[in-house]
């Protein structure tokens, strides 16, 4: 069964096309954050996730040994392990700045109606007794 | 029972007397039926969503109850009706969230408006009707006494007719136990949303932990490991007035509960974990 997997290099296609990939990933984060449109507390996710394909890519053996290392027989699951670990390292990344947005809305908006009260507050003194 | 330590930092003493003083607004009597003890500056807080058709009931039954007394804040929590026009026209203080952040989030910006213009004491209260104007006094009486932070209005005894729905009962009596278990505090209704509060307690509820959606047995919890004196009295309350109710739907009574398990758990690892509030 292990036949199969006694590859020690990548075939030179598949190789070109994960260099083409990773360094694809690498270009388009580091350009949206010179553009401003990704910031750079956010890009470092896609920037490891570039410079981990290119390594394991050009590193056929290091991916066999990690696969052995974490018990999985072919390669390619170790891939999409990691694949699904990163989805769910950018889920939770999505969620706590979800969380801190939502927060910082919550008090922007609290405070803009606070201070107009407290202007409209200050312009008609006598209002707001028991009606 | 939990044992309660005062964090550091934590505001142990009552500020002086003379600390009024340099607030933006002197203070003044009000509620003159509350009891023989000095009195303090009340704010009476109404959150509202979308309540143009029992807000107004809401204001009059204050007007007739308290008359001259606390002043009153309605915060319209991103209301789309005219909740904040009637508000306006009835003469009351209105704040307007410029979008929903929820009862909690509407309850926290009347805290902070407290607060900021110098109040001693805030009543919250519903804009749908359900709560006594008249219990106000009562409410706020232990406070005034020295007796209590925060006091909460029980709507289950002989004396009040109101009736609340079995589901809604039976969750009621169960975050009560847990509420008693936790705090040893013998509290009947801590979904109660009648409430009396001093500034010791809206100091530590305008903080980021203060939930945006329904702060009620968390809340309690939260506030009894802080140290803070709770107290409950019995109030009156009355069925809402017809309308919609933030508690309808059959999917929100499973919400709730899971959400309040969650926070509740969250309340006592902080406190392990030394952060109270």
């Amino acid at each position: 069964m292990s036949d199969q997997f006694e590859e020690t290099r990548l075939p030179p296609r598949q190789k070109a096309w994960v260099v083409t990939l990773s360094c694809s990933i690498l270009y388009l984060t580091l350009d949206l954050v010179r553009r401003r449109r990704f910031r750079e507390d956010d890009s470092w996710l896609w920037l490891l996730v570039g410079i981990i394909t290119f390594v394991l890519g050009l590193h056929y053996r290091l991916l066999k040994r990690i696969s052995s290392l974490l018990g999985i027989v072919a390669p390619t699951s170790t891939i999409f392990f990691f694949g699904q670990l990163f989805l769910m390292l950018l889920a939770l990344q999505s969620s706590l700045r979800h969380a801190a947005l939502t927060r910082a809305i919550q008090v922007l908006a609290q405070e803009h109606s606070l201070h107009l009260a407290t202007h409209h507050r200050k312009q008609a003194p006598g209002t707001g007794r028991n009606p | 029972m939990i044992p309660v330590q005062p964090p550091s930092g934590f505001p142990t003493r009552r500020p002086p007397p003379g600390r009024h003083k340099s607030r933006p607004h002197p203070p003044r009597e009000s509620l003159e039926r509350a009891g023989p003890a000095p009195l303090r500056r009340v704010l009476i807080c109404i959150p509202a969503f979308n309540e143009e058709h029992r807000l107004p009931a809401t204001l009059r039954s204050l007007a007739d109850t308290l008359p001259g007394g606390a002043d009153v804040v309605v915060v319209s929590d991103g209301s789309t009706d005219a909740t904040v026009s009637i508000a306006e026209k009835a003469g009351v203080h209105c704040i307007s969230l410029p979008i929903n952040l929820g009862y909690g989030g509407a309850l926290q910006t009347g805290f902070k408006y407290a607060l900021r213009q110098g109040y001693d004491v805030l009543v919250q209260m519903d804009a749908d009707g359900q709560h006594d104007a008249g219990s106000i006094p009562k409410l706020i009486a232990p406070i005034q006494q020295a007796q209590a932070d925060f006091v909460v209005g029980n709507r289950f005894h002989k004396g009040c007719p109101y009736d609340s729905p079995f589901v809604r009962d039976v969750g009621r009596r169960f975050f009560a136990s847990i509420c008693r278990c936790l705090t040893g505090v013998p509290l009947k209704d801590p979904t109660s949303g009648f409430k009396a509060l001093n500034r010791r307690v809206l100091e530590l509820l305008v903080r980021d932990g203060f939930p945006m959606d329904y702060p009620d047995a968390d809340v309690f919890i939260m506030l009894h490991l802080a140290g803070i004196r709770i107290r409950e009295v019995d109030v009156m309350m009355h069925r809402a007035l017809p309308g919609q109710s933030m508690h309808s739907g059959w999917f929100h009574p499973v919400r709730y509960t899971a959400k309040m398990l969650m926070s509740i758990v969250m309340t006592l690892l902080r406190h392990l974990g030394g952060h109270d509030v």
